[in-house]
């Protein structure tokens, strides 16, 4: 067999070790803690386990057929008549056991296609128009995606069902129907629409050459329309719906036919009150029918205490049809629905339910207080939260599912962090949901702590306590320099230092504009938080650093398809000052372009595609008559760039800077050459594995590079608190935090970074050749954007911490640090304290975000050999968990490359 | 008449390959046959004012559209008004 990278790196004297700190023992050690849920959770998340992600065709079928009804309406009552018929036909399913009721679509982990936002995939699959749709830059993106071949996944089409992007399965019977509606589609999605009018921007060819070369991602004006942000729950808690259609009623009547002085849209808020008053009666035939299977299920059911249990969820339903909650289980059923409602609205991925520990609490302290419920009975709760919200499938193409988000859909929940007087937000219903996170350790919600100096020892000891049952969660998050963050990017649209305290995470860590809103029950005002801002999941996602850097040594080349991306710059890159230059240019050229089509894309959406459901809950929607495409919520200024692979560009400028510019040892020349030849190893594909460690040497190698490839690898590396390369990270990202005001949204407001990877590292990687820093051809980059390459820090995780600190995180929307721990590293009590101590020094130093794999890597490898003996194994992959049968290839051997730390 | 579990009523579909039988809690396979004696599944396919053109696929008579809006015979059918069996 070929010598891999690892053993090549031995032969020359070279550790390039995966392991710091210590050695980790010869056996496989599992995490210390291991919980059981309740035993009603239990037999649900085994139902769970045994289920495959399906599609149908029900609400995209109402949908269509009510929107195809009415093609000369006003497009926002057009749409919201749409969205209510649809939601009125949705058929009911609760499944024995359940007390949180109400699904997306008729299975247990049910979606469906919107093809009113793309249909061409199915078009495309239908007319053997595939290789035609190659050309089209969103396709290349799916064919360097593959979903894990366990789990939920429906990879391959069986029996009669059909596999849909390699994900989602679908009856053969409703294959036909997909097609039909689909077709019906062409020439009017917001896809369609957009690829018609973003040709016209001047630079629209660099655009559609960075999808097609993976410099760029995705097309995130309609791909994910909406997401990474939070929802707000508060208008129909307080309210009621029967409330908000008065409320609506009463203001569509005083504004019809008024300007109020604004003579663009001031006449729109008479059709937009409409839309809203249309959608909520469809969510209230939706609850209504599920009230009514339940009621159906009471009749039939012979066990006492499942008949009684249907006629309480029947009851519950009929009841917040219409009104307030009065009690925390109604409460927390409302919740779920408006959550489930808002994504059934767009395909959506990241819709974060914030800080629902502060949002039920009025609900919990009362009942708490009054004897109707134990906490006993809401940590059972807590933990059904986490199958409905693990059970939530977003339905979209490969390349974005896969590709970017590994299947996951980022229901995240925050905790703690600070309440509207600047105390400590941490309640007693929060510690029950970090436990229902460790008793019920399911993927969603996936948990944000929101570090305060402020919060409780005992607190913070039990989430990590929670992390080291190794379900990847609650992240460390820092509530300081998010608000700092809030104030300097909403500050212009009027957000108070009080009311951005309020801030949550949406998506797997976008801070996320909130507000405080004042909640009554029986007598009681709480301030409770929820989104009120746009959402973050728009702009220009993501940029491949490495791929841009590729493409600066090779003047404006790529390397893999010999494609001219981005005009040559003829320049030699004589010195490093001018590389650095010609790099900037590069990525400023293609910022641009992507900038301005998908600001057309997202147009499109806005006109005819726009949030009904979504915009009347977020301030201030419904007292300003505009919903979110005319500037109905308090903050607009949400939309960003964001970036993938910046330890593996910031390491491989450091080596370029080392080894050809100060020492002078080798020349571009040689170091472009090594690169091609992938410095006489196999490309990544050829040997399907994407791990650094396991590249095999060519069977034809004379180990010419070897040399030269020892030379960059032992170039200084990022991750070790070593000024020479950590100040080629301050510096880019001084740059990148300042050149993003640069790029305006649709909206007129400046744009930010935001620097999570999500899954594109895998991706991302594989489209792209070998690297200065000694990376091969094909493997995935560094995860995140401040953890380290795979098997180069090599100093310990406080020196680490070091390196990511040396510039300010309070400019960008957010930084990810994670790092991987053997189990035996933290154990007992002792372990845990010095988990929290390296966290809180992480945050003190000004990191925004550190958290933690504990894994042995030895059972990620066992677990790739024998996927089906770990079903239930999750790991944290950038800023979410994920279950491991469920996550490509190129990310599991990302994961099993990371550094592990035996001690720390 | 024999019904294949997915179009009865006591079928809780799981996915698009099984579901639980709700009188014996077993996991079923959703194109098996149920037992004798299980109540249908208002589909589509059951209804009158289906008129099916292809394999799977038809219109609804009762679209006010022109022509009539498709339908397709597996679409379930307790939600909509004017299922007429
Ligand atoms: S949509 Fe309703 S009325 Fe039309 S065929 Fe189907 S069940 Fe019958």
């Amino acid at each position: 067999m070929a010598r891999t990278f690892k053993q090549v790196l031995a032969d020359a004297g070279i550790s390039m070790d995966f392991e710091a700190c210590g050695r980790a023992p010869e056996t496989i050690v599992d995490r210390e803690i291991k919980p059981e849920p309740h035993p009603r959770v239990e037999k649900l998340k085994n139902i769970f386990m045994q289920t495959l992600s399906t599609a149908n065709n029900e609400f995209p079928y109402w949908y269509t057929r009510e929107y195809m009804a009415h093609d000369s309406e006003i497009p926002v009552v057009r749409r919201a008549r749409a969205l209510k018929t649809a939601f009125s036909h949705l058929t009911p399913v609760i499944y024995p056991g359940e007390k949180l009721v109400m699904h997306k679509a008729h299975y247990f982990r049910g979606s469906f296609p919107m093809p009113w936002l793309s249909e061409g995939f199915y078009v495309a699959k239908e007319d053997e128009l595939f290789q035609d749709a190659l050309k089209r830059g969103s396709t290349s993106a799916d064919e360097h995606s593959k979903f894990g071949s366990g789990g939920g996944n429906v990879v391959k089409s069986f029996n009669k069902i059909v596999s849909i992007a390699g994900k989602f399965g679908m009856r053969q019977e409703e294959v036909p129907a997909l097609l039909k509606l689909a077709k019906m589609w062409v020439g009017k999605s917001v896809d369609d629409l957009g690829h018609k009018y973003e040709q016209k921007c001047p630079d629209y060819d660099v655009k559609e050459k960075c999808m097609r070369n993976i410099v760029c991602m995705f097309d995130s004006g309609y791909t994910l329309p909406q997401g990474r942000e939070v929802i707000n729950y508060y208008y129909p808690l307080e309210y009621g719906f029967d409330g908000l259609i008065k409320m609506a009623t009463e203001l569509r009547d005083k504004v019809a036919g008024n300007a109020d002085g604004d003579g663009m849209v001031g006449t729109n808020r008479l059709y937009n009150y409409e839309a809203v008053i249309l959608v909520l009666e469809g969510i209230q035939a939706w609850i209504l029918n599920y009230a009514k299977e339940a009621r159906r299920l009471e009749a039939i059911e012979k066990d006492a205490v499942q008949k009684k249990e249907y006629g309480e969820i029947a009851a519950c339903l009929e009841w917040i049809a219409h009104n307030p909650p009065r009690t925390f289980y109604e409460a927390f059923q409302m919740i779920e629905t408006i959550h489930l409602g808002v994504l059934n609205e767009d395909a959506i991925s990241g819709m974060s339910p914030g800080r629902i520990g502060q949002v039920l609490y009025p609900y919990f302290e009362q009942d708490v207080a009054a004897g109707r419920i134990t906490e006993d009975e809401v940590l059972e709760l807590c933990e059904l939260d986490r199958v409905v919200k693990t059970s939530i499938d977003c339905f979209a193409s490969c390349g974005v599912v896969g590709g970017v988000l590994s299947g996951n859909t980022f229901n995240t929940l925050s905790v703690g962090g600070l309440n509207a007087k600047g105390q400590s937000a941490a309640n007693r219903l929060e510690y029950l949901i970090l436990q229902a996170g460790m008793t019920n350790p399911m993927p969603q919600s996936t948990i944000a702590l929101l570090y305060d100096e402020k919060l409780p020892e005992d607190f913070l000891l039990l989430a990590t306590k929670v992390i080291k049952t190794g379900c990847g969660y609650p992240a460390f998050m820092n509530n300081e320099i998010a608000i700092k963050f809030m104030c300097a990017q909403y500050g212009p649209e009027g957000m108070t230092p009080q009311e951005a305290t309020a801030w949550a995470i949406g998506g797997c860590l976008e801070s996320s504009p909130c507000c405080w809103l004042p909640l009554h029950l029986n007598g009681k005002e709480y301030m409770i938080p929820g989104g009120a801002g746009q959402p973050t999941s728009v702009g220009i996602h993501f940029m491949s650093l490495p791929k841009i850097l590729e493409l600066t040594l090779f003047n404006g080349q790529d390397q893999r398809t010999k494609e001219q991306v981005v005009p040559p710059h003829n320049k030699s890159l004589a010195t490093y000052e001018e590389l650095w230059t010609e790099f900037k240019n590069y990525w400023e050229i293609m910022c641009h372009a992507l900038e301005k089509a998908n600001n057309i894309q997202h147009d499109i959406w806005r006109k005819n595609n726009m949030a009904v459901f979504n915009s009347l809950l977020k301030p201030d929607c419904l007292s300003k008559g505009h919903l979110i495409n005319e500037l109905g919520y308090r903050y607009n200024a949400t939309f960003n760039v964001e970036s993938a692979g910046t330890a593996n560009m910031v390491n491989s400028l450091a080596a370029l800077k080392k080894i050809v510019y100060d020492d002078k040892k080798a020349s571009l020349a040689d170091i472009k050459a090594a690169i091609l030849d992938n410095f006489g190893f196999k490309d990544a594909h050829e040997i399907n594995s994407f791990s650094i460690a396991d590249q095999q040497k060519r069977e034809d190698d004379d180990r010419k590079w070897d040399k030269l490839h020892f030379m960059l690898l032992q170039a200084p590396k990022y991750g070790n608190d070593d000024p020479y390369a950590d100040e080629i990270l301050r510096e880019w990202e001084e740059y990148f935090c300042e050149d993003c005001k640069d790029y305006k949204s649709l909206y007129g407001h400046p744009m930010y970074p935001c620097q999570i990877s999500v899954s594109t590292h895998g991706a991302m990687g594989s489209a792209c050749r070998a690297t200065p820093d000694g990376r091969l051809s094909g493997t995935t980059f560094a995860d995140a954007s401040l953890s380290a390459y795979p098997g180069t820090d090599r100093n310990g995780p406080f020196a680490l911490m070091n390196s990511a600190t040396v510039w300010d995180h309070s400019h960008s929307q957010n930084s990810q640090l994670n790092i991987k721990i053997h189990p035996s590293a933290i154990r007992g009590p002792e372990g845990a304290k010095k988990l929290l101590d390296l966290s809180r020094a992480y945050m003190r130093k000004g990191g925004f975000h550190v958290q933690y794999n504990v894994v042995d890597t030895k059972m990620l490898r066992d677990a790739q050999e024998k996927p089906q003996e770990y079903r239930e194994l999750m790991v944290r992959v950038a800023g979410f968990t994920q279950y491991w049968v469920e996550i490509g290839k190129s990310v599991q051997d990302e994961l099993i490359a990371r550094t592990e730390y035996e001690g720390i | 008449m024999t019904l294949a579990y997915r179009d009865t009523r006591e079928f809780v579909p799981v996915d698009a390959d099984k579901g639980l039988d709700r009188l014996t809690g077993k996991m079923v396979q959703a194109d098996a046959n149920a037992p004798a004696g299980y109540t249908k599944l208002p589909k589509c396919k059951f209804c009158k004012n289906y008129q099916e053109e292809a394999t799977n696929m038809g219109v609804c008579a009762v679209s006010t559209m022109e022509p009539k809006f498709m339908a397709y015979g597996d679409m379930i059918a307790v939600t909509c008004e004017v299922y007429a069996d």
